[in-house]
């Protein structure tokens, strides 16, 4: 684990766990993002490791919120939505705190 | 003099000698069309709104869609209106223009300044008609390629554009990608849909059935064929539109009377207000033009022109896409924008996609938005600040 990202002033000190999975990402890398909210961890990754960061993401009002970040995050359904992306393309695939929707 | 004269008076010193910018070219100049016809001379009329910085690395082209122009954000000097796009361009809106050198260009076949059917052939000293060749969409590119060439701009910041302005930006960012920071297709697909084309016919069909058009000589005969315009503006603005938006603002409601008169008088709100959209476009806008522009739009196919598949128009760009739709759009449904998204997914590109819900249809691109503008003013900051402008001062 690399410290070098603690402490980050954007990040909560209840979001501990973005600090973590941050850690474990090798700088530069490729990495695609499922449920990526406000985009915290995609800018904390695309700031302090390099990484070329993608995200998607349900909600309109999260989308907006990485669009001003300058983050590359589409609206979408990861159930459905997944299916479009080429193998191979990212290095990782991160899932923080998305929930698959269950009936 | 009639008014109806004065309109057309002013139209057609708009469509020669426009009230706005205009770059000439000369018969030494020409332009090479995918018809496969040479254009010269020719002219692009445009507008232009805040200043060009010292790097001249803060230009955004605004790319208008099939009956605009390029009166985006002042008022039009025919019909008085305010600039189409006046919610997103100007002092800090979404393309600020404290920050950015904003050009807008009327397109290759308008009638608004930039050479279209409108326009005087100078071989013969009477207007184009339909003399005039067939432009496309990579053609009205070309054309505003060329002017920027002429203004000594080699970079743009952003590309941004709403249907057929949108089918702009794709086409700017497939031919030129070096010269394309960011773009922002709006509400627009990578290729005109059958149902789609099949409007434009329907329109472009009301206006040959019109006796007064002529074979499209109806200048040189002194008339126009304002019905058939109107006929195709009224059926085209349905589609601009959605069911819950007609339903909102119209639903059944009588227009200025308690029953119905048992005529064919404009008894529902909904006929009274395409009537008047009908005749209120006639003013400002040329049949051929619409002929033209119409075939322009049912001609884009990005991908064709890439072997059939899309992606390869996004081959290794380094440009950043915001790509936006609207809910209740079912002329550029979201599933276009999606198709586009995925292509530029599959090359790598960065890429953003937002679909804005709302209910205002196509339309809703020209409309009050607030997260239209939320999305838009987010990524123009974020890119504008990867480009080292100047932050928003706001």
């Amino acid at each position: 684990m690399n410290v070098a990202v603690f402490p980050h002033p954007d990040i909560a000190p209840t979001r501990v766990d973005l600090l973590t999975v941050a850690g474990m990402v090798e700088p530069g890398s490729r990495l695609l993002d499922v449920g990526c909210g406000d985009g915290a961890l995609l800018k904390l990754l695309s700031e302090r490791r390099g990484v070329d960061g993608r995200g998607i993401e349900l909600s309109q009002a999260g989308v907006n919120e990485c669009v001003a970040k300058g983050l590359s995050v589409i609206q979408g359904d990861a159930d459905t939505d997944l299916a479009s992306y080429p193998n191979d393309a990212y290095d990782y695939v991160i899932l923080s705190q998305t929930l698959q929707a269950t009936f | 003099m009639t008014a109806p004269t004065v309109v057309r008076r002013i139209r057609q010193n708009e469509a020669d000698n426009p009230s706005s910018l205009v770059m000439r070219f000369g018969i030494d100049d020409p332009i090479t069309l995918d018809c496969g016809r040479d254009l010269a001379p020719y002219q692009i009329a445009y507008q232009t709104y805040g200043e060009l910085n010292a790097a001249r690395s803060n230009t955004v082209l605004v790319c208008h869609a099939l009956t605009a122009d390029k009166h985006a954000a002042n008022p039009h000097p025919v019909t008085g209106a305010e600039g189409w796009w006046k919610t997103m361009i100007g002092p800090g809106r979404p393309i600020d223009t404290d920050r950015f050198f904003v050009i807008c260009a009327n397109v290759l076949g308008g009638c608004m300044g930039t050479t279209g059917p409108a326009s005087t052939n100078p071989a013969t000293g009477k207007p184009w008609g339909l003399d005039f060749p067939l432009v496309t969409v990579h053609d009205m590119v070309r054309a505003q390629a060329k002017l920027l060439d002429k203004l000594g701009i080699e970079s743009l910041f952003s590309v941004l554009g709403g249907s057929m302005g949108g089918m702009q930006v794709l086409q700017w960012a497939a031919s030129y990608p070096a010269r394309v920071f960011s773009a922002l297709p709006i509400a627009t697909a990578a290729k005109h849909s059958a149902q789609n084309i099949a409007f434009h016919e329907v329109g472009r069909q009301a206006v040959m059935a019109d006796p007064q058009w002529r074979q499209g000589r109806y200048a040189e005969a002194g008339t126009r064929p304002s019905k058939g315009l109107g006929v195709a503006r009224m059926a085209a603005h349905i589609t601009y539109l959605s069911e819950q938006a007609l339903h909102r603002k119209f639903g059944r409601n009588l227009q200025d009377r308690c029953a119905p008169t048992f005529s064919f008088d404009a008894d529902f709100q909904v006929e009274s207000y395409l009537r008047h959209q009908g005749m209120r476009f006639v003013e400002r806008f040329d049949a051929n033009s619409y002929l033209y522009i119409t075939r322009a739009m049912d001609y884009f196919d990005l991908a064709a022109d890439y072997g059939g598949v899309l992606a390869r128009a996004f081959q290794d760009s380094k440009t950043r896409f915001c790509v936006v739709s609207f809910t209740s759009d079912w002329l550029f449904p979201t599933s276009d924008s999606r198709a586009t998204v995925h292509a530029l997914n599959a090359t790598g590109s960065s890429v953003s996609f937002v679909e804005i819900k709302t209910d205002k249809g196509h339309d809703a691109f020209l409309l009050d938005e607030p997260e239209f503008f939320a999305t838009t003013g987010g990524f123009i900051d974020a890119a504008a600040r990867a480009r080292g402008l100047p932050e928003a001062n706001r």
